[in-house]
């Protein structure tokens, strides 16, 4: 560090990201001119702890808790890769709920990084507005599953709860109530000048870094690089629901909020499609056997490509547990975007991010 | 009888700057659709900071930094007349015109500056770099519009100003009004020109390296700073007050557009906020400047 500037650290407990990372920002005057990165300071051992204290057929509930915002991409990511070892197939309609789920996940998910951002960005108003209609969402998820976070919803085999027509009605009501605040939320962070100040031209990654740093996720959208797992996988009906590939161009703040923005109305509409066209049958299929040999499951978490590598052999316990999660895969872009910016609107950028250290410190 | 007063102004500003923070603190938590905390909380939040043991060690100009903010905010307050036509609560005032007045406005950052430098924390230090980075900005359209009222006054004693207003100056010269009043949402700390104490980027700023009875006394002087500059607004744009009851329904119309404003819009940042005051709020002020000369 020069004598003319000055070491300042966002992390890793700070106000802005309450979680365990830090980014040691080297700053002159308040223009970022350095930036270290850290995420090693909380190890939870669940990898360890699911070949060696669970079997494999309570997994999914262990690998739920990683993440209260992405539990459901965890847990569905686990037991696809079970089930693609035991070589069983589930009901379509089983499929059908898993995408309900995981797309309302989503929208929960995006709504908070919103919020935050603008929290972060100091319109505190906007912040508390958007938190609030976030609570329809809980309430849907709460509607479908029973509880509000960590919904041990998905199972080997389908899922542990079906939907009743009556629920049916409560959900499209509430989503199109949503639908409506979305597209409130839109012209605002498209039109309005004060968020314009500190969101537009803000934090940009380039689409030429994002290829160089390996960005996933929304990240990479707002980039122009367009990679969703969704549009990749087939364990999945995406097709059939009306999933479209979202990618704004800009790579700032406001690209990855508009994107998130335009994610969410892409989800609700998928939302839409299933609760319409949702097929009859058995929400649970029963199978049978022990997990034997690798596989690899790559699902589309609300931040990016999450993967799970499971190995099995052929008893209760299994021989390894690899997950790889979105925000660990972003760090290097992370710590490139914040060069060059002001630390004033460090907090804001990170918060666009959209980290999820619980997911990477597991 | 001047101690008695003296004293009384002082309490009555204590009471009314927490009051008004409790009020602040209700009011923004119902525009962001939650309920605040109870309406004294931050009195009785001060009242036991001023019971904590001190644990830091910067040195003695750590600590006579929020000593000289409360003193600046004392004496601006005892040279600010409460109401017009009386010399009932006018404290000092008779002793300093306007021009003392807003010589001791720029105690408080000053007081800030010595104390947060020598604390040695980055946010701190952060947090005055750009108040004093904005604190020019901030001055200019809020002088341009005290040098013309005083100029329509004929005079620059705070009481004289107030009593010469047939029509507040705020409905007779609104662009005045306006360049001023930007200036004063600053002053007050709050958004979209409060990137001094940013609790997310700079955790809170100054105030961040204070503790117990320090960050007590920063409390209190925020309180009876926030109330003396309300009285101030009040005598040289709304015509000032004849009674307590006057005076606090004006202080508080006038405190709940700051807030309600501040509500509307998010953070500039300090580059943004300096281009943005000597832009606009200093255009308008000369605008009325010339208007007002003109009339």
């Amino acid at each position: 560090m020069s004598k003319k500037t000055v070491e300042i650290p966002l992390g890793s407990q700070h106000i802005s990201l309450l979680e365990p990372v830090r980014f040691k920002f080297e700053c002159e005057n308040e223009k970022i001119i350095r930036v270290d990165s850290d995420v090693g300071f909380v190890h939870r051992g669940i990898e360890r702890a699911c070949t060696t204290k669970f079997k494999f057929d309570t997994i999914s509930t262990v690998v739920a808790r990683i993440c209260g915002l992405c539990a459901i991409t965890h847990s569905l990511s686990y037991t696809v890769a079970i089930e693609k070892l035991l070589e069983g197939e589930i009901s379509m309609k089983a499929k059908y709920l898993r995408i309900l789920l995981l797309e309302l996940d989503r929208i929960h998910s995006h709504m908070l990084c919103l919020s935050h951002t603008c929290e972060n960005a100091g319109f505190e108003a906007m912040f508390m507005r958007i938190m609030g209609d976030r609570e329809l969402i809980m309430e849907m998820q709460e509607l479908v599953t029973g509880n509000r976070v960590q919904f041990d919803f998905i199972t080997i085999g389908g899922v542990n709860r079906d939907i009743s027509s009556v629920k049916v009605q409560e959900l499209r009501k509430t989503l199109t109530v949503l639908t409506q605040k979305i597209e409130g939320y839109i012209e605002e962070f498209e039109n309005n000048w004060s968020l314009s100040l500190k969101f537009k031209g803000i934090g940009a990654l380039s689409l030429e870094n994002a290829y160089k740093f390996n960005a996933i996720g929304p990240l990479a959208r707002a980039s122009g690089l367009k990679i969703d797992v969704r549009n990749e996988i087939d364990y999945l009906p995406y097709d059939k629901v009306g999933f479209k590939m979202q990618s704004r161009s800009g790579g700032d703040i406001h690209a990855r909020n508009t994107l998130r923005l335009d994610e969410i109305r892409n989800s609700i509409e998928i939302c839409n499609n299933i609760l319409d066209g949702l097929p009859e049958g058995e929400i649970i299929t029963k199978i049978k056997g022990k997990p034997l040999g690798e596989t690899i499951v790559r699902f589309e978490a609300p931040r990016g490509e999450l993967m799970y590598y499971v190995k099995g052999n052929g008893s209760a316990m299994l021989d390894r547990v690899r997950i790889k999660t979105p925000t660990f895969a972003c760090i290097p872009a992370f710590s490139d975007i914040f060069v060059g910016q002001d630390y004033a609107d460090a907090p804001a950028i990170l918060a666009s991010f959209d980290p999820c250290l619980s997911c990477t410190a597991k | 009888m001047i101690l008695l007063e003296l004293l009384l102004m002082l309490l009555v500003a204590y009471g009314v700057g927490f009051l008004y923070y409790g009020l602040y603190r209700n009011i923004t938590a119902r525009f962001q659709r939650r309920f605040g905390p109870p309406l004294w909380q931050s009195f009785f939040d001060s009242i036991k900071f001023f019971l904590k043991e001190e644990s830091t060690s910067h040195g003695w100009m750590f600590y006579l930094g929020p000593i000289i903010m409360m003193s600046g905010a004392i004496t601006t307050l005892f040279f600010i007349p409460f109401f017009k036509e009386t010399t009932n609560f006018s404290g000092l005032s008779s002793y300093g015109n306007l021009f003392v007045v807003l010589y001791l406005l720029v105690l408080g950052p000053l007081g800030n500056a010595l104390g947060v430098g020598t604390g040695g924390n980055p946010f701190g230090a952060m947090g005055v770099t750009r108040g004093l980075s904005r604190l020019f900005a901030l001055e200019l359209p809020f002088y341009i519009a005290v040098i013309a009222i005083m100029s329509l006054s004929g005079s620059a004693d705070i009481s004289e100003i107030a009593a010469h207003q047939s029509t507040m100056y705020a409905l007779a010269y609104p662009l005045l009004f306006i360049g001023a009043l930007f200036s004063f949402i600053g002053m007050m700390g709050q958004s979209p020109f409060d990137v001094v104490g940013a609790p997310v980027e700079v955790y809170s700023g100054p105030a961040s390296e204070f503790s117990g009875k320090f960050l007590a006394l920063l409390m209190s002087q925020s309180a009876i700073y926030t109330f003396a500059k309300l009285v101030l607004m009040v005598n040289l744009f709304l015509g000032g007050a004849q009674g307590f009851l006057e005076l606090l329904l004006k202080t508080f119309v006038l405190f709940l557009f700051v807030i309600s404003f501040g509500s509307l819009y998010g953070r500039f940042k300090t580059p943004q906020s300096i281009d943005f005051l000597l832009k606009v709020p200093t255009t308008i002020a000369v605008i009325g400047l010339i208007l007002a000369t003109w009339s």
